[in-house]
């Protein structure tokens, strides 16, 4: 099979409700389910909380008093190579035994590591209530490289993890924008809900700086938080079940930026925090006379320097802007606005 | 096991599948239990029982006892770990594979260790019988308890068979096997007795669907 599908939580619902099943899994051990989980999916709510962190900016400057911009971005945060795998037997389960693939190995894809076929995945092996042996490989990564390179031939193969953004810029006094991203809570009963806040502040600082104002850059101090809730639910026939996430960024920089005619390059240094929380939610039956409720919960959090530089391109209103940054998980940002005053 | 990863990505909306897709094993190691000790179990096996008449039996002329021959199923939606597994699971996306078959044997008193000429096990596949002599089954031809004795099916016929197993368990996923114990010579008696023991095999099975997602 070849394909991709790469949606927004709107469409998401489309795969079939019957693809999913989480008994067998709750049925080894519920803690290390969570390990592995955590192992397993980390780097894609990390590429997608640090890709959050992008695109707040493309100028030092800031608008003046009411001027606003207008500005949707896509970020492709670039999953390092250490996170594409990760060691099944250095999780530290507890109760499920870890078993090597056909080469003696337990390392194991992430979501977004290498498409592998079963035989060449490690597997998690338990005893069930009836003393028999139950063996599962580990899930298998989604192959993005794989499949730019060989499906789409595409000229630029990167193992990236896709968010994209709009957001709204108003100038207000004492040379401070706010920004703001928000979608209010959208929802299909029974399928999905989804919402969006994030708040972001630029304040010039060159105002406050004796003999900084006369320099020909513009310099600002930039504080920017966004969170999303989502929750997918998962059987139809079960509503109570559902995969809740919230993700979160913040991030705090200083930005320098210089205009050359139409082109703005600008810079940032500071620091961002990527945070997600995953909870499996409702009652799962995991054999007649048992049941869980709520089972798995985990977090995925990292944080560290962020830098980033930029290239801003401004004809009358119209911006195109580009940046690269370098964090966790690098980023690469690429935005389309208007902007006015 | 990989639905769940599905419900965790689609929360940030992603999902994406190279060559391999979606695919995944799983496998257990499961006995089918004795009806004796489970008896709410379907798929268990009855107890094995057979008759020694109760006449001289003379050792230069002995007399044939009656082989005993017991009928079970072994069905792959009873097995708990596969149940997902056989959702997913059809011809053309999967494969499995047989990959060990022992047998346990209990409950023989020390007074009921005949010799045995063998043990065979006969496979129902594809409408056929396919018979299997379990090599060297007991030590020194004695019929005893055991536990986990070997079915050797690593030879060039025993690779066919378990191809044919194989075969069998993806169209039906389930195998009707008998289990048939030829008893040797007896010693006499004056009368009739019966031995009475369980027979537990245990199956060694992989499943393997390769894109459940295709």
């Amino acid at each position: 099979m070849k394909k991709i599908l790469i949606a927004t939580l709107i469409i998401a619902p489309f795969l079939s409700r019957s693809q999913y099943d989480v008994e067998s899994l709750l049925n080894g051990s519920v803690a290390d389910a969570e390990k592995i989980l955590e192992a397993y999916s980390e780097p894609i709510y990390l590429g997608f909380g640090f890709g959050m962190n992008s695109g707040w900016y493309n100028t030092a400057k800031t608008h003046k008093l009411l001027g606003f911009d207008i500005t949707p971005t896509i970020t492709f945060a670039r999953i390092p190579t250490d996170a594409q795998f990760y060691d099944l037997n250095g999780l530290g389960l507890t109760e499920l035994i870890p078993v090597p693939n056909e080469n003696g190995s337990f390392q194991s894809p992430t979501a977004l590591g290498p498409n592998l076929k079963p035989e060449d995945l490690p597997s998690i092996a338990y005893e069930d209530a009836n003393g028999n042996e139950v063996r599962v490989s580990t899930p298998t990564g989604i192959g993005m490289e794989e499949y730019l390179d060989q499906d789409l031939n595409s000229p630029i193969v990167i193992n990236a993890m896709p968010s994209a953004m709009a957001q709204v810029g108003i100038g207000l006094v004492k040379n401070t924008d706010v920004v703001l991203r928000i979608i209010p809570k959208i929802e299909e009963p029974g399928d999905y809900e989804f919402s969006m806040f994030g708040l972001g502040v630029k304040h010039d600082l060159k105002q406050w700086i004796p003999g900084l104002s006369l320099t020909p850059f513009d310099f600002a101090g930039f504080a920017g938080w966004n969170k999303i809730n989502s929750k997918v639910f998962i059987d139809e026939n079960e509503p109570d079940q559902a995969v809740e996430v919230s993700t979160s960024g913040f991030t705090v920089q200083g930005i320098v930026s210089k205009k050359f005619w139409i082109f703005t390059p600008y810079l940032g240094l500071g620091f961002a925090t990527s945070s997600s929380n995953v909870n499996l939610l409702g009652t799962y039956e995991i054999d007649n006379n048992n049941s869980l409720t709520d089972p798995l919960s985990f977090d995925a959090s990292a944080s560290g320097f962020r830098g980033n530089l930029g290239l801003q391109m401004k004809i009358l209103i119209l911006t195109i802007h580009a940046d690269y940054a370098i964090q966790k998980y690098n980023t690469i940002t690429l935005g389309l606005g208007l902007s006015i005053r | 096991m990989k639905k769940i990863i599905i419900a965790l990505l689609l929360p940030i909306g992603i999902f994406s599948c190279g060559e391999a897709g979606v695919g995944f094993d799983a496998g257990t190691r499961f006995t089918l239990p004795s009806c004796a000790t489970e008896p709410s179990f379907s798929g268990c096996i009855p107890d094995i029982d057979i008759l020694i008449p109760g006449v001289p039996i003379d050792v230069v002329d002995p007399v044939v006892v009656d082989p005993d021959e017991t009928s079970f199923q072994y069905d792959l939606a009873d097995i708990e770990g596969f149940e997902s597994a056989l959702q997913e699971l059809n011809s053309e996306n999967g494969l499995i594979f047989f990959n060990e078959l022992t047998f346990s044997l209990d409950g023989i008193e020390p007074d009921e260790e005949f010799g045995i000429d063998n043990i065979s096990l006969v496979f129902r596949l594809s409408g056929q019988d396919v018979t299997v002599f379990v090599v060297n089954p007991v030590e020194n031809f004695t019929l005893q308890n055991l536990e986990d004795r070997d079915v050797f099916l690593v030879d060039e016929t025993g690779r066919d068979i378990t191809s044919l197993i194989e075969q069998e368990l993806l169209l039906r996923q389930q195998l009707d096997m008998r289990v048939i114990f030829d008893l040797g010579d007896v010693s006499s008696s004056p009368s009739d007795r019966n031995i009475d023991f369980t027979f537990e095999p245990t199956f060694d099975v992989d499943i393997r669907v390769e894109d459940i997602l295709d």
